[in-house]
């Protein structure tokens, strides 16, 4: 880029225009700058239209504020005083909100723990009592199943339901995640910082979930012997396929299930994950789509928001051309 | 800080309604035209205004004085406006990215030549292409434009109010700058055709 010396190139000068623009170069580039524009009729006009929509855009007038906007407020503040007192008396109310809404969460995780371990009683002495009765026929134990993968069922929401709540715990103003650009199809997603561990372990579970769906999926063993239902552990959540499962096993990482959401999205893409953020709620992803099924070379950034909780999906996304 | 305007804050963080309105009377308009600017029309505008003050009241403990009072006023509104865009319907995502040809020639939609809200004020053509255009720019994008080339504010301002370097603002003021020339120049070729 320091080309002061030398005689400028396009790229370099094109870099140098907007602050250039905005009087941010030294004399010395600012120099070197205006010889390459004097000599390079592209730069030159780019330079010039640059120029053309700093001016247009700054000459739109301030729009009037409408009137009635101050006795507006003035009632909407009023409203909310009444709603929440303000000052110190407000801060106290707060901070017993946020303390009582962490004793739920704290006493809700409780609950869940101890209704695992009853349920876990309760299907065990139901799997016992099948595998020792010699008279059960297939039928016999596909009437066991669908009650057992109902308990299980509700065994892998009550879990969910606790993991849940701690990961709302970490929800807000989780820093970025910056990734080295990896060429080939589709850099691995992890997890959030500080918690790169379970989120990678739970991502190596969902695919060995999917690998383990097209083996034997839970709806098939519903129907086999009480034998085979012993290779499921039902309490073992990665028995469970990540595709077609409801979004209870998908609780258990939000993370996870936003990620898998962004690859249903981009399948059949070539892209890099450059970086992801959470932002009030939602998982916002900076992807760069390199090509896509058909082999076509894209070489452009998106945008991608992918939103979390009870009905996760992806409803922004923003494209602008490449550098 | 000016001695009346810290008065003023501490008057209104008590609770003092008057002297929160005489806080926000400084950059009540500019404010606005921030969030006329983001929002795109008048009602939309007025909610998120509205929204910010209302914010900017409750959370006026958290104000340290680390930047100019309106800085912070203004990152408020920014992020409130961004807040509500997001939240808008229409900019769900399609089933797909880009609108695809046969041929696989995939075209960017622009947005169409209708009348719109900035019509409320004289401008010139250009300035109301270029609108269309600012509208259709990834958010990153979009902030640097209407903060720096339309509203005018310094590199410094805007890097408190998107609360990101300096650097970084330079560069996404580059990058925007570019893009919006592109879009702007496929548009009038696509019109000139």
């Amino acid at each position: 880029m320091e080309q002061h010396g030398r005689k400028m190139d396009c790229n370099c000068a094109l870099e140098l225009l907007s602050p250039y623009v905005d009087d941010l170069l030294d004399e010395a580039e600012a120099g070197a700058l205006r010889s390459h524009l004097d000599a390079c009729a592209a730069c030159g006009e780019a330079c010039a239209q640059l120029l053309r929509i700093r001016e247009a855009l700054l000459s739109i007038p301030d729009v009037p504020l409408p009137e009635g906007f101050d006795e507006r407020l003035r009632q909407a503040l009023a409203r909310s005083s009444e709603e929440a007192p303000a000052g110190a008396a407000d801060r106290l109310s707060r901070a017993a909100k946020t303390r009582s809404r962490r004793n739920r969460r704290l006493w809700s995780s409780a609950a869940a723990v101890f209704a695992i371990g009853l349920l876990s009683l309760f299907v065990y002495s139901r799997i016992d009592l099948a595998s020792f009765d010699s008279s059960l026929s297939t039928g016999g134990a596909a009437e066991i199943a669908p009650q057992t993968a109902e308990v299980a069922q509700g065994t892998q929401e009550a879990v969910a339901e606790a993991d849940f709540a701690k990961a709302a715990d970490r929800d807000a103003g989780e820093a970025r995640i910056d990734y080295v650009a990896d060429a080939g199809a589709g850099a691995a997603l992890s997890g959030a910082e500080g918690d790169d561990e379970s989120a990678a372990a739970d991502d190596d579970r969902l695919a060995s979930a999917n690998a383990s769906a097209e083996a034997a999926p839970p709806e098939q063993t519903a129907g086999a012997t009480a034998e085979q239902l012993g290779l499921y552990d039902r309490h073992d959540l990665s028995a469970y396929p990540a595709r077609g499962t409801t979004t209870s096993a998908h609780r258990l990482n939000e993370k996870s299930v936003c990620d898998e959401l962004l690859r249903e999205k981009l399948a059949g893409w070539n892209y890099e994950l450059l970086w992801e953020e959470k932002r009030d709620g939602a998982w916002i992803y900076r992807v760069k789509l390199n090509s896509n099924e058909a082999g076509t070379d894209f070489n452009q950034e998106v945008e991608i928001v992918v939103s979390a909780g009870k009905a996760p999906q992806v409803y922004y996304a923003t494209e602008f051309m490449g550098f | 800080m000016a001695a009346e305007e810290w008065q003023l804050i501490e008057e209104a963080k008590n609770g003092n309604e008057s002297s929160f309105e005489a806080l926000i009377l400084s950059c009540k308009k500019k404010a606005w035209n921030i969030a006329f600017q983001y929002m795109r029309n008048e009602n939309d505008a007025l909610d998120a205004l509205q929204e910010s003050f209302i914010k900017i009241y409750k959370n006026l403990n958290s104000f340290k004085g680390d930047s100019r009072f309106d800085t912070w006023v203004h990152r408020i509104t920014v992020n409130t406006c961004k807040d509500m865009l997001r939240k808008n319907e229409k900019y769900k995502l399609n089933d797909s990215l880009y609108t695809g040809g046969d041929d696989g020639d995939y075209m960017r939609e622009f947005p169409d030549l209708e009348p719109g809200p900035e019509d409320a004020v004289v401008m010139s053509e250009l300035a109301s292409e270029l609108l269309r255009c600012v509208d259709m720019l990834p958010p990153d994008h979009k902030d640097v434009i209407i903060l720096r080339d339309i509203r005018n504010l310094s590199y410094e301002e805007i890097s408190v109010i998107l609360d990101a370097s300096l650097g970084t603002v330079k560069s996404r003021i580059n990058r925007a700058r570019g893009n919006l020339r592109r879009m702007w120049l496929e548009q009038k070729a696509g019109k000139d055709v």
